[in-house]
């Protein structure tokens, strides 16, 4: 490849970086990756990409120019001497400017001020983030009424004051001004007392036959106002029929439990008890409502000091997922072939425990895989009581009922592994839910649908054409956020209240309640879920009135005042399921994999939610569109994963658009090649590829398809992977923006990872264990380069602010980059500008693999601004825009900021973000209230980056010095900190020895990235230590 | 005869001066501009929708500035009142004055009071009352003799030189807490006043800070 080191910028024509296909050679060079501990990494080495994998960094696209595309270009329609003709007249204007009087800000006081609320001082309300029926707690943060931040709620039984990225990303879609605003029928617009009438006419003849016609489709729900209200449709109307559709159903979860143990039952994962995890295609890792409590405990178990030790995780998947990037040892493996994998690993258990005798694998397991069974099943077989097998929601119900059955026999109920009454009322939520409700269809005996679920004309799966069923209902009513594909295949179309608009409640997947408090009026007039079933009864209470009747009950002295602490705690206390402890059906579990049959050979396709937009509910919430993917990197797209020895055989590239074809149907889909991914299957996230308005991308007034839909691909019988599919070329590109291999190492070491062995052996800092090499193999010999700053005292003053990343628990979800796009205004870009290197977020998730293609670890690191004690950004900065605060923080002094990008070039972490548009002008009303006023909101121009949330220290230190005292370890939290699902962040003093930062920065697995440059970075890393089975080697 | 006559000879200095005396002179002179009360916005009248006169409400009748601005010592901002807190007296005393017909107005329909803002600071700036007031920074310090302002005007420039001014030594600013909202307090002339700010600013543990971060964030 040959590229000109500094091409001539051509005006305006840099277009998102075209992938170039990767050229694969011959086998032999793929199967070792480059040679461990040649020249980096102290014994690994480390790569982000196949390309960079197999050929180096100079394979990259854009190696051999410094700049991403487009660095270059001036503004479009400008010219050089345009822009001189205009600087002689602004500046002759200049003066002038000064004659413009700014016009008067008004201001504007309460009438009566509400009680409690302190003008410039936020309120903290617990209320409950709730996806697929399960809540989260969670604290908002509202200032004078109007929320602009989520935490989690640490008296929250899940949360315990975490949360993952989708809570974080909530707010994005309350303020979204694309949200539905009018009532309509059939287009037309109408009122909320219009459509209630309408209903109650038609109430008449549902009370004669009994509401034979009338049925209700939902989401999955765990609210009992809303199951008192189905209750007492029920009543009414005997003949009412409700049914529950997610795109992401929990199903097999409940029919395991059921199979395994005679009725549907909700597991819990104790993982901080297990020494030995397997998961079987489970992401427990990722940071949902329902896994948030299982990344502290498994973190918990990832630090090499840990009293018990550390855990082992191992992961078989076809994918690589986030769980699977935290494993020791790691099996890829088609979904099809998961459950024959089980019955291996119950087959292997069986010869030494006899309650799992008789299991059999329907196919015989071959070299790779009976080794690793063999290994796993000794190793949960030498931990009883402390292992756990935990089977993913894609699986089958065989293989979770096996799983529990695994389970039971090796001691974990009640040790590892607990078991409560599922605390969602629909625990059939996919095809079992809504079968027949499409059969009704079908035969038509549906007078009134009232939907609730999201939007599933676009989430059926390919072969159930409900939009076509739909037409045959006379009295169809969807109620939904958007005005969405549902909306325009119903008759009667209402506008959602948000959650956060609207009273109700919810459990958590322990059964804990929470009250869900609306924070803020309806911005949109919008009507809730509780609204909507009430207007099928006959009495028209409002939903707080009956919420209140319906949990009068539960107070145990005076309800008022109880109601009140339990508004302010956000859980009601003694509401958490108890555990039961139900009676293996052993014979029956045998009996059921003993009709198991061998998966059919072939290539697989996966079907798995988006990490980001889920089954495409949060499509149109710009944050998590513009988050990269945890694993992929990839932004507002998602891609056909493909395992590398599958896209050596069919040629394909990063962004080759392919042809997916399934059981006759097909679409394209742009191809992507992931390490460690199976080759014999490919995956594919849903939720994509529906034609929206994206909030805050300047460039998209107009709406735009934004991916590429695969739910044609799925069917209703096996929603999450079919056999058969076949792959075609289609010989064109597509662009996609990754956030990933923009910059280059250069060969250096930046994210480190050790095996539990290696760091016993050596537990110093990994830099001392090996001489420091600069590129091109000189040594350093124990000098650092030295600094142009002088020394500077920080003895002196009260705090000397520092955080550090354990790489250990470090899972990579994500969730922290939302959670400072939150805190500190930080502007969306789109994908056109992202494929140009300019993301704004201050957050940079970095992943790196190291290994073989075919089977890579993986380590995710957060790189965010390091705070250099001698920065090398400060130096270069023309107008001292960005100088030391007294206490060691780098500060970005924003109005000082000419743009002239020289700290960012001279940034040797890449962390710094120029504004190179107005991302904050036009914005609407509605999402300027998202925005934190504690936090300047730039302009174009200006440079910004990690603060390690000033905002938040100079709050709290004005806090603390009223009081006259000094700010306490845990007083004080940057957003990323706080949101960390499994405690990787800290931050805190370094004068104080016992802080948690300190004592990280104290650990012998601190390391500092880029340590030879000198920059003393007050950001410090802890090496990632994995925990392999030697037997597996 | 030369080409160019004697007198050009000037005309080319004068010219080479003006070249360079003239974008100086511009430049001071803008910076002169911006420096100015006139650019400060020092001193300059407010009209206000109610005609509210703090000669009268401070001065007269004595009330505390904190009855009205009551979050100033927990919140950044110093809390506006709200029309209850007019109303709490003026439902009793002036009740059918006509000056008061707006208040009463608004009050009724539920509506805010538009004041006019006097003290604007640029939005990258985040001042904080309460820490000012708790470590003895008064009232009258930055806001003048309010107690003498018809219509309230700004007193001081509220530039960043003037800021940091006194974050560089505070301790000629400092006063007793108990006398923070007074107008009239002055120290002991006998006192050594650089002295009893050291002392003050002992006793508050008064710690100024001119890193950009106090105020920029």
């Amino acid at each position: 490849m040959t590229t000109p080191r500094f091409p001539l910028p051509v005006l305006g024509s840099s277009a998102p970086v075209e992938p170039q296909a990767v050229d694969l050679p011959d086998e032999a060079s793929f199967a070792p990756g480059r040679q461990p501990g040649s020249d980096h990494g102290y014994g690994r080495s480390y790569w982000r990409s196949v390309e960079e994998q197999l050929h180096g960094e100079a394979a990259l696209p854009h190696r051999d120019q410094e700049f991403p595309p487009g660095a270059f270009d001036v503004p479009k329609g400008f010219a050089r001497r345009d822009f001189l003709q205009l600087m002689g007249a602004s500046v002759a204007l200049a003066g002038l400017t000064a004659c413009t009087e700014k016009p008067v800000e008004r201001i504007l006081a309460y009438n009566k001020a509400p009680d409690g609320v302190v003008p410039g001082n936020p309120l903290h309300y617990a209320t409950a983030f709730v996806q697929d029926g399960l809540a989260l707690g969670v604290l908002a943060t509202s200032w004078e009424g109007r929320p602009v931040k989520v935490e989690g709620n640490p008296s929250h039984p899940i949360s315990r004051g975490t949360t993952g990225p989708h809570a974080q990303a909530e707010l994005a879609t309350l303020y979204d001004p694309f949200r539905a605003r009018v009532l309509k029928e059939r287009g037309a617009g109408r009122s909320w007392r219009g459509f209630r009438e309408s209903m109650r006419i038609r109430s008449a003849a549902w009370e004669k036959d009994g509401g034979a016609g009338l049925r209700f489709l939902s989401g999955p729900s765990s609210s009992l106002l809303v199951g008192s209200l189905r209750e007492a449709i029920a009543q009414r109307f005997p003949k009412a029929r409700f049914h529950a559709w997610s795109a992401t159903p929990r199903d097999s979860v409940y029919e395991g439990t059921a199979l395994a143990f005679g009725r549907a039952l909700e597991p819990h994962y104790v993982v901080e008890k297990a020494d030995v995890i397997l998961s079987l295609d489970a992401d427990f890792l990722e940071a949902r409502p329902d896994t948030v409590d299982q990344n502290l405990g498994f973190a918990n178990r990832r630090e090499p000091h840990h009293p018990k030790g550390m855990n082992r995780l191992y992961v078989v998947e076809p994918r690589f997922s986030i769980t699977g990037g935290m494993a020791d040892h790691r099996l890829r493996l088609r979904s099809a072939d998961i459950e024959a994998f089980t019955l291996a690993l119950a087959a292997e258990l069986g010869k030494s425990v006899p309650t799992l005798s008789g299991y059999r694998s329907p196919v015989p397991l071959d070299g790779e895989r009976a080794k690793f069974v063999a290994a796993v099943a000794k190793d949960l077989a030498g931990k009883r009581g402390a292992a756990l097998v935990i089977p993913g929601e894609r699986q089958t119900a065989l293989t979770h009922a096996v799983a529990q059955a695994i389970n039971a026999s090796l001691g974990a109920i009640g040790a590892t592994l607990t078991f409560t009454e599922p605390a969602v009322l629909d625990t059939a939520s996919g095809r079992a839910g809504w079968q027949a409700l499409v059969d009704d269809l079908r035969a038509g005996k549906v007078d009134t649908l009232v939907i609730t679920a999201w939007n599933p004309v676009f989430t059926t799966p390919g072969d159930v054409d409900l939009p076509g069923l739909l037409k045959r209902v006379p009295n169809a009513v969807y109620l939904g956020l958007h005005d969405d594909e549902t909306s325009r295949a119903v008759n009667w179309f209402l506008p959602a209240a948000h959650p956060f608009e609207s009273w109700g409640d919810a459990r958590s997947r322990d059964g804990a309640l929470s009250i869900v408090q609306p924070l803020i009026q309806p911005l949109f007039g919008g009507i809730s879920e509780a609204e909507v079933l009430g207007a099928f009864l006959t009495d028209d209470t409002k939903p707080y009135n009956r919420l209140k009747a319906l949990h009068a009950s539960r107070a145990k002295t005076d309800f008022d005042s109880e109601w009140e602490v339990w508004l302010a705690n956000g859980v009601v206390p003694g509401t958490a399921s108890p555990a039961v402890t139900p009676s293996l059906q052993t014979e029956k579990v045998r009996a059921a994999a003993a009709q198991a049959r061998p998966a059919p050979a072939g290539l697989e396709l996966d079907v798995v939610h988006d990490y980001k937009i889920l089954d495409g509910r949060y499509a149109l919430n710009s944050w998590l569109q513009e988050l990269p993917d945890p694993i992929t990197k990839v932004t507002w797209d998602n891609v056909a994963q493909f395992g590398p020895g599958m896209a050596k055989q069919l040629g394909l590239g990063n962004g080759d658009l392919v042809t997916l074809t399934v059981s006759g149907r097909s679409v394209q889909v742009p191809a992507w090649v992931q390490p460690g991914h199976a080759d014999d299957a490919v995956t594919v996230s849903i939720g994509y590829g529906r034609k929206q308005h994206t909030l805050g991308v300047k460039d998209a007034d107009e709406p735009v398809v934004v991916g590429h839909d695969v739910y044609p691909l799925r069917s209703a019988a096996s929603p999450w992977f079919l056999t058969g599919l076949e792959v075609k070329k289609t010989g064109r590109k597509y662009p996609i923006s990754t956030t990933q291999v923009t910059n280059v190492t250069e060969g250096r070491p930046i994210a480190l990872m050790q095996s539990l062995e290696e760091f016993e052996k050596h537990p110093e800092a990994p830099e001392q264990r090996s001489p420091e090499k600069l590129p091109g193999g000189k040594e350093l010999e124990g000098r650092l380069l030295p600094s142009v700053q002088p020394e500077v005292d920080y003895s002196k003053l009260p705090y000397k602010w520092a955080m550090a990343v354990d790489m250990s628990r470090c899972t990579g979800c994500s969730a922290c980059v939302v959670a400072c796009q939150a805190e500190n205004n930080i502007p969306v870009v789109g994908k056109y500008q992202v494929g140009r290197g300019r993301e704004m977020q201050w957050i940079r998730m970095d992943r790196y693999y190291s290994g073989p293609a075919e089977s890579p670890e993986m380590v995710s690191q957060p790189m965010f601004c390091q705070h250099c004690e001698t920065a090398p950004c400060e130096y270069v900065c023309p107008v001292n825009a960005t100088v030391h605060s007294d206490e060691g923080l780098n500060d970005m002094v924003y109005n000082r900021c000419i743009g002239t990008r020289y700290c960012s070039n001279n940034c040797p972490y890449k962390v710094r973000h120029f504004n190179y548009l107005h991302w904050t002008q036009d914005k609407s009303q509605v999402e300027k209230m998202l925005m934190n006023p504690d936090v300047t909101v730039r302009a174009r121009g200006v440079m910004e980056k990690c603060t390690y949330c000033v905002q938040r220290i100079e709050r709290t230190r004005i806090a603390s010095r009223i009081e006259n005292r000094t700010i306490g370890d845990t007083e004080l939290k940057t957003a990323c900190q706080q949101v960390c699902p499994t405690n990787a962040l800290t931050f805190g003093s370094l004068h104080d020895p016992k802080t948690q930062v300190s004592q990280r920065h104290a650990d012998p697995r601190r390391f500092d990235v880029l340590h030879e440059l000198n920059t003393r970075p007050r950001t410090v890393y802890l090496t990632k230590i994995k925990n392999p089975n030697p037997e597996l080697g | 005869m030369p080409l160019f006559p004697r007198w050009t000879n000037t005309v080319s200095r004068l010219s080479g001066v003006m070249l360079l005396a003239l974008p100086a002179v511009a430049i001071a002179g803008l910076m002169i501009v911006v420096r100015s009360t006139w650019g400060t916005k020092q001193d300059r009248v407010v009209v206000q929708p109610i005609e509210f006169d703090h000669r009268h409400h401070v001065g007269d009748e004595g009330i505390d500035c904190r009855y009205c601005h009551y979050t100033v010592e927990k919140s950044p901002y110093p809390g506006l009142p709200s029309t209850t807190i007019c109303m709490s007296c003026h439902a009793q005393v002036w009740n059918k004055s006509p000056l008061l017909g707006l208040v009463r107005e608004y009050h009724f329909k539920e509506r805010p009071i538009p004041w006019n803002s006097v003290h604007n600071l640029p939005d990258f700036v985040y001042f904080n009352h309460s820490i000012h007031v708790n470590k003895g920074v008064g009232c009258v310090t930055c806001h003048g003799r309010v107690d003498q302002m018809a219509l309230i005007n700004q007193k001081s420039p509220l530039s960043m030189g003037w800021c940091v001014e006194c974050h560089r030594n505070p301790e000629p600013h400092l006063r007793p807490v108990e006398f923070i909202t007074s107008m009239t307090w002055q120290p002991d002339p006998a006192v050594d006043r650089q002295k009893l700010g050291a002392q003050l600013a002992q006793q508050y543990n008064v710690h100024t800070r001119i890193s950009c971060d106090a105020c920029h964030r």
